[in-house]
């Protein structure tokens, strides 16, 4: 094999793995803050995706446009989904979270059916089919917007959690929230506008990955699994961890699909997850 | 300042205070002294708003403080300093005592504040960048106190600051808070070591089984009869 390919390969992967990482991200400061496995985490990313599919198809608005609207829009519906449900849940087991959360994975899922039936439907954008060459490597134009963005925004999310007064709020209600309420933080506060702001990053990610993804409504689960893979890999409750865990199972993935045939092709990045955890059981970067 | 009145707490069908009623006054250094599980810690955890009351009443200046949330109560200006374990771990120590600072009647000044705590605990600003898990348990204690110090109490709750330190450090803890108490600052301790709390407080109570088993001036406590046989094991 021409090492060109393998090297084209690599970046893409390492480019794709970016959504990955966000998606982490998210999922991170979720569990970090809450203790909560919320299996419906990836569902509202599809949901976003329609969303820009909506959007589209009435106002011919660009899927990248939708952002700015899909994102206070999910950062809405996270502050109420905390609020009505996931707040009662801080102190239930963890089979009724599961049932719960996966329960809400069903509801999102029939929703989508209903309203768009199950066929599997992609959304233009401008520069979908727009390639950059770098050397002898072709990128598509959509991977580097979507690494380009997904790194401004964990580094500034990053900033944000080391360096502000709300990220210290943040680090600190998750690491012992008895002595944050302590200390005067308002703990039920932090953890409901950390949960929006978690599903209302959704709302760019699910858009950046539209013009490499097709949309189905039976895809929310799989993002979500994908999404606990990457971040157990980072190290459970690392940011950091996530971030690269993304970037990894992206390029694990992308050597999957060119390497092994079609059907095959997805065990890899899980190959990876255990592997990983055999030499390493507390992740990359273990905790944060 | 602080007025519990026949307060009653209970882990579901367990009561753990079984109507306490105690007064701490503006600039007095009060002492709770108690076994293991007389119900210490639960009082701080109730006075703080972490734990409700079922029956009885808080007060702070007259004010009904008894179903405030737990950052309201520091709103307050009451402050816990809770077990050193519970220092935030894998944060620096600037970061433990930016937090401490970051309510809202104590944000404003808080690169003061800050500034007096090297004053007091000039260790900690050698250690400014280390997480607070790599330090001592004397510094974590230091540090614990400073944290608190740093909400600009109007009355500080400690929660066994001695507890597993070198007699030493013991007694550098017990310097500082006898001087944060003569600069005016409302202290209320609960502490297992009965010997330095009474020595180093005005008034104390002794807790036992989740009631007020004796009150007083610590002077005469430390001198009966009963505090001495069961707490001093003399």
């Amino acid at each position: 094999m021409e090492p060109q390919i393998l090297l084209q390969t690599a970046i893409s992967g390492l480019l794709f793995g970016s959504i990955y990482g966000l998606i982490a991200f998210g999922l991170t400061l979720v569990f970090a803050l809450t203790r909560l496995l919320n299996f419906s985490h990836g569902s509202f990313m599809l949901l976003a995706m329609y969303i820009s599919l909506v959007l589209h198809n009435i106002f011919r608005l660009d899927p990248y446009a939708s952002i700015l609207i899909n994102v206070p829009l999910l950062f809405g519906i996270g502050l109420l989904l905390f609020r009505w449900l996931f707040a009662r849940m801080m102190e239930s087991h963890l089979i009724m979270v599961v049932q719960l959360t996966l329960g809400l994975v069903f509801i999102v899922e029939s929703l989508l059916q209903m309203t768009f039936t199950a066929d599997p439907i992609t959304v233009p954008t401008a520069i979908s089919s727009s390639k950059i060459y770098l050397g002898g490597i072709i990128v598509r134009t959509p991977l580097l917007v979507a690494f380009a963005v997904a790194a401004v925004l964990s580094s500034a999310l990053y900033w944000m959690l080391h360096r502000t007064d709300f990220g210290r709020f943040i680090r600190a209600s998750a690491q012992d929230p008895v002595a944050a309420a302590l200390m005067g933080i308002n703990v039920g506060r932090v953890r409901v506008l950390a949960f929006a702001l978690a599903i209302g990053l959704l709302g760019v990610t699910g858009p950046l990955a539209i013009p490499m993804w097709v949309l189905e409504p039976s895809i929310g689960l799989e993002l979500t699994l994908f999404a606990f893979i990457v971040i157990v890999l980072g190290g459970l409750g690392s940011f950091l961890g996530a971030f690269a865990g993304g970037l990894l199972v992206g390029v694990a993935e992308a050597f999957g699909h060119l390497l092994l045939p079609g059907t095959l092709a997805p065990i890899v990045p899980y190959a990876l997850f255990v592997i990983v955890l055999l030499f390493k059981p507390d992740g990359l970067m273990g905790e944060a | 300042m602080l007025e519990l009145d026949a307060v009653r707490v209970g882990y579901g069908p367990v009561e753990v205070l079984r109507g306490v009623s105690l007064r701490v006054g503006a600039g007095e250094f009060v002492a709770l002294v108690g076994s293991n599980n007389a119900g210490k810690s639960t009082l701080l955890l109730t006075v703080s708003g972490l734990l409700r009351p079922t029956h009885g009443a808080i007060r702070l200046d007259g004010e009904d403080v008894t179903t405030l949330a737990p950052h309201e109560v520091v709103g307050r200006g009451i402050v816990q300093v809770p077990e050193r374990k519970r220092l935030f771990p894998r944060m620096t120590v600037l970061e433990n005592l930016l937090l401490g600072g970051s309510n809202e009647r104590a944000r404003p000044a808080r690169e003061a504040t800050l500034a007096r705590m090297f004053e007091t605990f000039p260790v900690l600003e050698q250690r400014l960048q280390q997480l607070a898990m790599t330090l001592s348990g004397g510094e974590q204690q230091m540090l614990a106190i400073a944290r608190g110090l740093m909400a600009q109490p109007r009355l500080l709750l400690l929660d066994e600051p001695s507890l597993g330190l070198a007699p030493l450090m013991v007694a550098e803890i017990y310097r500082v808070l006898a001087r944060l108490n003569s600069a005016g600052l409302t202290v209320l301790l609960s502490e297992q070591n009965a010997r330095m709390s009474l020595q180093a407080s005005q008034r104390a109570y002794v807790l036992q089984e989740g009631r007020v088993a004796m009150s007083g001036q610590s002077r005469a406590l430390l001198e009966s009869d009963d505090v001495r046989r069961t707490y001093l094991g003399l």
